[in-house]
């Protein structure tokens, strides 16, 4: 059943009709593969994952051709297809200290149990565009390592090292009966949990909150912060099977782990320690992990007794306007129709102008200027 | 499956659009105080529950909400029929009941028992729905306020003068205050905490 | 629920798109919106196959109470054709296949953003109200934790002020649209962006009105026939716009709320009705304004 209307209906049609026709671009050039966007754009899937908060490389790498590359487009699609899957449960924990380790670095220790692995990695390279490209070529094959190594050894994090001596803060943890919170099932309550704010993080614009970390560096609610350790790897998803009795592995997810640590001289509430800000991240998204682990930091100034001064320790503002499919949304809407606004805004300022007027013809001596004569 | 839930009756068979004829009607109640509806949907055998107050349990409640029921519902039958076709669960504590299923209108007379809401999310309230043998639009109370376009009377051989004290007290807190669904074997009505009660419209003449 | 019931059902979307718990949970929100007149209820909406800020929470509102046998009409702007109402009503077409109109008349459901139609609703209709902004002192304090306590304990001090300011600076309120309402003496409301020419409408109105904020994740109702006043001062009374000496250039109607047509870069214009259904309505029974082509033919 359909009623047909005027001029907006087809002009959608075929606006729709001409983007994709846009979309495909010039017809002799191959159109792109999902397996060449999920293996040569692996980082842009990473963020579409991350942000669109659903593992799975292949859809995002959907996404991101029918979005012809624009992320948060992506980022969007994976949102709305994501509110409309079934919730099974939740998973285990996932426990980074197993991780299969492909990068780890340390900025706080020149070596540690577990080594630097600096890994895959656009650190240190030289930012020259290669103009010899040959997107064909094979690789050099990268060199197997000449030590033997136990690919099965824990590595265990910074942060729990730290803390056998008591240097750092311990794990934060919740009081009993605490549940954690889920904000895409439950609005946030301002003030929110650190879970629900990690969460809020975790799915956030990168942009942002590269933004809010950096400007905790240059002073506004300045942290001290020192990459205690950055970890990118293979973790173990399990799911506790209420049949079983006991958790169940269901398959391996890419994550990248960062732990900030952070000078604190203590306060009223708190003794003299190191502190910690966290950042878990799906694929690799190390900008993303150490900009989020900043800004948590930041966010925990109450709780440490900190003093209240920048926008990254707000959490009603960060978290408000953390998310870019409701921030692009909205900034975007206003390319929707506001005809009857602008009018009743018209009819305002006429009427205020005439005001104006009359009260400058009243107050009218000759040598008063006029908008008019001025010009 | 076990005997138990052989012996469960049947919910819905059209979820979708029963459940949306269902709550129409509970939306429609809910905005027009006092008016007597037909409930489009009867669902028989819900253990304790009779047929209109299982339709609205199962057009509102899941998993996300807990559910209080009366020591007559508080049945094993009742349970497992809500535990079958909502899985809510329930509690004990009316405090913390989104909804509270009760045989009559008993429990509510006195002090406020259920969660009237806070001032900041007076949202956070008890829904109770009441059994009660008949609603007629005669006298009785008097309601009027939002829904209702002067006055309305409204009554029910289940509900006595202690308890429309209650609701009297219970507008007297809003925009805290529970809100109230009457239902028969074959009929539902609502008393939101906005409308207000006169008790006795013969004394105003 | 059983695992079948989850993986079984056939379509690939549900009725009206919404999977049935994410129903029950507006729907409850919904009920206490009722209970509460003006009181925003928070809910957890959805992410939804359109942007935040084009009429998620109103679509998600109309989702939740749309059935098999309503009438659903969208506006925006007034219009029916305008491109988002088409988009919204599309969705609706695809999603729930349920019987569509442009007529305010036939329609139980009406989904709309910006206006409320000219023609006086009835009993059995539902209006349904995308909102930006549900938060009527959002723009005087930005903190929901703020904001929050204000409605809590009615103190409504600050957008009081806010107003008088204008009056001491303009003359008079510089409020046009969104314009504040107290709803039965306890909340202050937004009103959604309608211009303020649409507040009288909402007092007392024998629809159900039903405000959907997704983006903000709030829900706010008034049920028929409640108390709506747009707030004011003594020595200020509250006014609606008005077009003296002006109609409707296709339909000739008057005191109504309308759209201006910039002709010729010359400084012309006219004025049509904001409305479409009752502008078109008014032609076919016969009204023709001064620039409508068969006013010309009539004259002749």
């Amino acid at each position: 059943m359909y009623v047909a209307v005027k001029g907006g209906e087809k002009a959608i049609k075929n606006a729709h009709t001409l983007f994709a026709a846009k979309r495909r671009g010039n017809e002799n050039v191959p159109g792109l593969r999902l397996d060449q966007i999920t293996e040569q754009l692996s980082f842009a899937v990473d963020r579409v994952m991350g942000e669109g908060s659903l593992y799975d490389p292949e859809l995002a790498a959907m996404a991101i051709r029918q979005a012809q590359g624009d992320l948060i487009e992506a980022i969007f699609l994976i949102r709305a297809y994501r509110t409309t899957l079934p919730r099974f449960g939740y998973a285990e924990p996932i426990e980074t200290g197993k991780m299969a380790i492909e990068r780890r670095i340390s900025a706080t220790f020149k070596d540690l149990p577990g080594g630097q692995v600096l890994g895959p990695t656009f650190d240190y390279s030289h930012r020259l565009i290669n103009f010899d490209f040959d997107p064909e070529a094979a690789p050099e094959s990268p060199p197997s390592s000449d030590e033997d190594i136990d690919l099965n050894a824990e590595v265990p994090r910074v942060s729990d090292i730290l803390g056998k001596s008591g240097m750092i803060e311990p794990d934060h943890q919740f009081d009993e009966g605490h549940e954690t919170g889920d904000l895409t099932r439950t609005p946030i309550d301002f003030p929110t949990d650190r879970d629900v704010r990690l969460q809020n993080l975790a799915r956030g614009d990168e942009g942002f909150l590269l933004a809010l970390g950096y400007s905790t560096q240059r002073g506004y609610a300045r942290s001290h912060p020192f990459a205690g350790e950055i970890r990118f790897g293979e973790v173990e998803l399990e799911f506790f099977a209420e049949e079983l009795g006991f958790a169940v592995p269901i398959g391996t997810m890419e994550v990248t782990e960062c732990q900030m640590i952070n000078q604190f001289k203590g306060s009223a509430k708190a003794p003299p320690a190191f502190t910690r800000g966290y950042g878990l991240v799906f694929g690799q998204a190390e900008r993303k992990a150490m900009s989020m682990a900043l800004v948590d930091r930041s966010l925990r100034w109450k709780e440490l007794g900190e003093e209240f001064s920048a926008p990254a320790q707000d959490q009603e503002f960060v978290l408000s306007h953390s998310d870019n499919i409701q921030a692009t949304g909205f900034v975007e809407h206003l390319k929707l129709p506001h005809y009857v606004d602008f009018q009743a805004e018209l009819d305002l300022i006429r009427t205020m102008r005439k005001e104006f007027d009359a009260q400058q013809n009243k107050d009218g001596d000759d040598d008063a200027p006029k908008m008019e004569a001025a010009q | 499956m076990t005997m138990s839930q052989q012996t469960i009756a049947q919910g819905f068979t059209d979820l979708t659009h029963q459940s949306q004829q269902s709550f129409k009607a509970i939306m429609d109640a809910m905005a027009q105080p006092g008016k007597i509806y037909d409930a489009p949907h009867k669902l028989s055998d819900a253990g304790a529950l009779n047929p209109v107050a299982a339709m609205v349990a199962l057009t509102l409640c899941d998993a996300e909400t807990l559910i209080y029921l009366d020591d007559t519902l508080n049945t094993t039958e009742t349970r497992q029929f809500l535990a079958f076709h909502t899985g809510a669960a329930t509690t004990s504590d009316p405090q913390k009941a989104q909804f509270a299923f009760l045989s009559s209108a008993e429990a509510l007379e006195g002090d406020h028992k259920f969660n009237m809401g806070k001032h900041e999310y007076p949202d956070q309230s008890t829904t109770v729905i009441v059994a009660v043998n008949d609603l007629v639009n005669q006298a009785g109370a008097t309601l009027s306020g939002p829904g209702i376009e002067t006055s309305r009377a409204f009554a029910s051989s289940s509900l006595n003068q202690k308890f429309w004290q209650q609701a009297e007290a219970n507008n007297a807190e809003y925009p805290l205050g529970i809100d109230h669904i009457f239902v028969t074997e074959t009929q539902l009505a609502a008393l939101p905490r906005s409308t207000k009660i006169n008790l006795d419209p013969a004394q105003g003449e | 629920m059983s695992l079948d019931q989850l993986t079984n059902e056939a379509p690939a979307y549900n009725f009206a798109y919404l999977d049935e718990q994410t129903k029950r949970m507006i729907r409850r929100a919904i009920l206490k919106g009722i209970a509460v007149p003006g009181y925003q209820v928070p809910f957890a909406a959805r992410e939804m196959p359109m942007p935040y800020g084009w009429g998620t929470g109103g679509v998600q509102v109309t989702a939740s109470v749309l059935g098999e046998s309503d009438i659903l009409k969208v506006i925006d702007q007034g219009a029916d054709d305008t491109t988002n109402a088409v988009s919204i009503r599309n969705f609706f077409a695809k999603t729930a296949n349920v019987e569509l109109t442009t007529h305010t008349s036939e329609a139980t459901v009406i989904q709309t953003r910006h206006r409320i139609p000219e023609e006086e609703l009835q009993e059995h209709q539902t209006l349904v109200y995308q909102v930006p902004i549900p938060e009527p002192l959002r723009f005087l304090e930005p903190r929901e934790t703020e904001t929050r306590k204000m409605h809590a304990l009615s103190e409504y001090g600050l957008i009081h002020v806010k107003l008088y300011e204008d009056i001491a600076t303009h003359g008079h309120i510089a409020t046009t649209y969104a314009y504040p309402v107290m709803v039965e003496g306890r909340y202050v409301m937004d009103p959604s962006p309608t211009p303020k020419f649409d507040n009288p409408k909402m007092h007392k109105s024998k629809a159900l009105q039903l405000f959907g904020a997704g983006r903000e994740k709030r829900i706010y109702a008034l049920p028929p026939h409640t108390d709506v006043v747009s707030l004011d001062f003594e020595d200020h009374p509250f006014t609606i716009q008005e077009w003296p000496d002006t109609q409707c250039a296709m339909c000739g109607a008057e005191g109504v709320y309308f759209d201006e047509v910039i002709l010729d870069d010359a400084g012309n214009n006219m004025f049509v009705c904001s409305d479409s259904d009752y502008c078109e309505t008014r032609q076919s029974e016969g009204h023709l304004g001064p620039l409508n082509a068969d006013y010309k033919e009539r004259m002749q």
